[in-house]
């Protein structure tokens, strides 16, 4: 590792701390509805818009009711999203003619299979794609289909974690909020301010935004390149902050448009962050004691460094292999040193390797450098980020109400080991709560590992129409461990909701779409659920003193037992197919193998 | 069989048929939401 590249990592975790408490304050003001300096600007649209929909602002909500308004929104979501795409054909904005008879060649058919998977995947937040965009999707598709989506989601995931806050917050109540206003307002305050600004700085720093068609330029070498065009500054703008992560382009943020500077992408990072640590805040501020929300924000950072540590030392070290083959590939003045396939110069190893990490600490999913390019233990860190739930700053809103659930876990567990009954900031925890917490995290793995272990021995018949390539396996670009660790991060990313691709498998089939969309599905509202049965639980139950026998959930040793829970509960869940995959590899990469 | 004029424009030589595989994935999607209600009011009971 290299001084300049951990200065970068310590610059960018001190942007996000000062970051946390205003924005935290914000949007505490927001979801209390008391009025912001924005208030004038944007209150009369919030009126409209309740008007319109016939929305009653001062009306709560049961669980219950919270749950049917959310599923509600998300059907509605899948079928326009789906249509729009199979009609994509049909509708304006489209100067590559996709859909139709005069779409270029190597464009890529938008099948039943493959919109289901990209409507369920912009629905949850996952963003996944199975196809190339820049050869798939119109420009009306990718605006009034995705983009909306990545405002609606990411809106969704905040008012669960809001209505689970509130669940701790009140008490002897049966409601935690009304999800339409929960949703209206995040969208309005939070998410489109945000955006509107933040696509004006992307623009400044070289992003593109028109509605061109494809411009055709000559290389220095003469041969002819074309370059696509679109509205893209805006939805990098929500592709960040909602951490939706679905790219514009098929090189994700590694595309100079769609990371133009170093600054953006140090930019494109905060954004990332910045509302999952704000609402580490605002959970400190709803259940009336600050030290609270600290304790899960440093929960957050310890697991943070962490990551991003062991991810850039294994990355900054390199492939040993070819040390031996006498190749320098240490840090020098003139080169970045370390593995540097599949990364993208502009950045190098130590903000590849933070981009990596914090995408896959949050629920992102962009990429800036090709996660089946790393070093197996540089990958296995991404991968584990996904697979313990996304709970470092996380997901908008789901970052918070998964590290919610494991401190749920974290009190049961302390609980038990001092013999008394579980406590979680002056509520109960009893078997309601952790039945509840155990099914989200149990449901998860339920996919992960269960689709990657029936796509490693899954036959097809080769050209058949679930998978053509033949066996689930043969989709891989590589076999034995590292093709398996392509199939398990494939079904990581998709319940995560996290949405990066290792690279390396071509998951563009029937079968791995309607898989992956079924992963998708059950990562997201199987965990949304029991999150909000939690919140509906919480909220009815009295608030209880703290006395000598509660174990206290602020402060360090809390921090202890939370990050040891979230690793525990993960490594024991997912060790065996990480053994199988990352760590066989690191092993037969020092034996001198490689796939 | 459907097919779909949208956006006042004539596309004679595009159509955009409803077929079973339609069905199958968005029927696919319903059904998880109904058993996802089914849970959601089950456990309200646990």
């Amino acid at each position: 590792m290299t001084s300049i590249g951990l200065l970068q990592i310590l610059v960018f975790f001190l942007i996000v701390l000062a970051l946390t408490k205003p924005v935290g304050v914000f949007m505490h003001q927001v979801f209390e509805g008391k009025r912001t300096f924005i208030h004038p600007i944007i209150r009369p649209l919030e009126n409209l818009i309740y008007r319109l929909t016939g929305v009653r602002e001062n009306v709560e909500q049961s669980w219950v009711q919270y749950s049917a308004s959310m599923i509600s929104l998300s059907i509605f979501s899948f079928l326009f999203v789906y249509l729009l795409q199979r009609l994509q054909g049909h509708l304006p904005f489209n100067p590559m003619h996709f859909s139709t008879p005069q779409a270029p060649a190597n464009a890529t058919p938008m099948t039943p299979d493959l919109a289901f998977n990209t409507a369920v995947s912009f629905v949850t937040n996952t963003n996944w794609q199975s196809y190339s965009p820049d050869t798939t999707m119109s420009y009306f598709t990718q605006m009034a289909a995705l983009a909306v989506q990545n405002f609606i989601s990411a809106a969704v995931g905040i008012a669960v974690a809001i209505a689970l806050i509130r669940g701790f917050a009140r008490h002897t109540t049966k409601t935690i909020g009304n999800f339409w206003v929960d949703v209206t307002r995040c969208t309005l305050y939070i998410l489109l301010p945000i955006c509107i600004i933040a696509t004006l700085i992307f623009v400044g720093q070289g992003s593109i935004q028109n509605f061109k068609g494809p411009v055709t330029a000559t290389t220095l070498e003469g041969a002819s390149q074309v370059i696509e065009q679109g509205p893209l500054a805006s939805q990098l703008a929500i592709k960040m902050l909602g951490t939706n992560g679905g790219g514009f382009f098929n090189a994700n943020s590694a595309h100079p448009y769609e990371n133009p500077t170093p600054l953006a992408n140090m930019f494109q990072m905060l954004l990332i962050f910045c509302l999952g640590a704000g609402l580490t805040y605002v959970f400190g501020k709803m259940v009336r004691d600050v030290r609270q929300g600290w304790t899960l924000f440093w929960t957050m950072s310890v697991l943070f460094f962490a990551g991003v540590f062991v991810c850039y030392w294994a990355e900054q070290r390199g492939n040993p292999m070819l040390t031996d083959m006498g190749l320098a590939h240490v840090y020098t003045g003139n080169q970045p040193g370390g593995n540097m396939e599949g990364k993208e110069l502009r950045f190098g190893n130590a903000q590849s390797t933070l981009f990596a990490t914090v995408t896959t600490d949050a629920s992102c999913g962009a990429v800036v450098a090709m996660h089946d390019s790393f070093t197996p233990l540089g990958g296995l860190v991404p991968l584990f980020n996904i697979q313990t739930d996304e709970v470092i700053f996380g997901g908008v809103g789901a970052g918070l109400y998964s590290m919610l659930i494991y401190a749920i876990v974290a009190v049961f567990i302390g609980g038990l080991m001092v013999g008394r009954t579980p406590e979680y900031v002056g509520k109960k925890i009893e078997q309601k709560e952790v039945k509840m917490a155990i099914i989200a995290v149990l449901a998860t793995s339920l996919v992960i590992l269960g689709f990657t272990a029936i796509s490693s021995i899954a036959p097809f018949a080769k050209g058949g129409y679930w998978n053509a390539p033949g066996a689930a396996t043969a989709n891989t670009n590589n076999n034995a461990a590292h093709g398996f660790s392509e199939i398990l991060y494939s079904y990581s990313s998709g319940a995560g909701n996290n949405g990066s691709a290792f690279a390396g498998i071509n998951a563009n089939t029937p079968w791995y779409n309607l898989t992956l969309g079924l992963d998708m599905l059950v990562g997201r509202f199987l965990f949304i659920i029991p999150a909000l049965a939690i919140a509906g639980s919480l909220a009815r139950k009295k608030l209880i003193p703290v006395t000598s026998g509660t174990l206290p959930t602020h402060g360090t040793l809390f921090v202890v037992l939370l990050v040891g829970t979230v690793i525990i509960v993960g490594a024991l869940t997912y060790f065996p197919a990480l053994s199988l995959g990352p760590i066989a590899e690191h092993f037969q990469m020092l034996s001198g193998k490689l796939f | 069989v459907l097919a779909y004029e949208m956006g006042g424009r004539d596309a004679p030589d595009v159509s955009w048929e409803v077929d079973m595989l339609d069905v199958l994935y968005v029927g696919i999607v319903i059904v998880f939401f109904v058993l996802l209600w089914g849970f959601t009011l089950a456990s309200e009971r646990f």
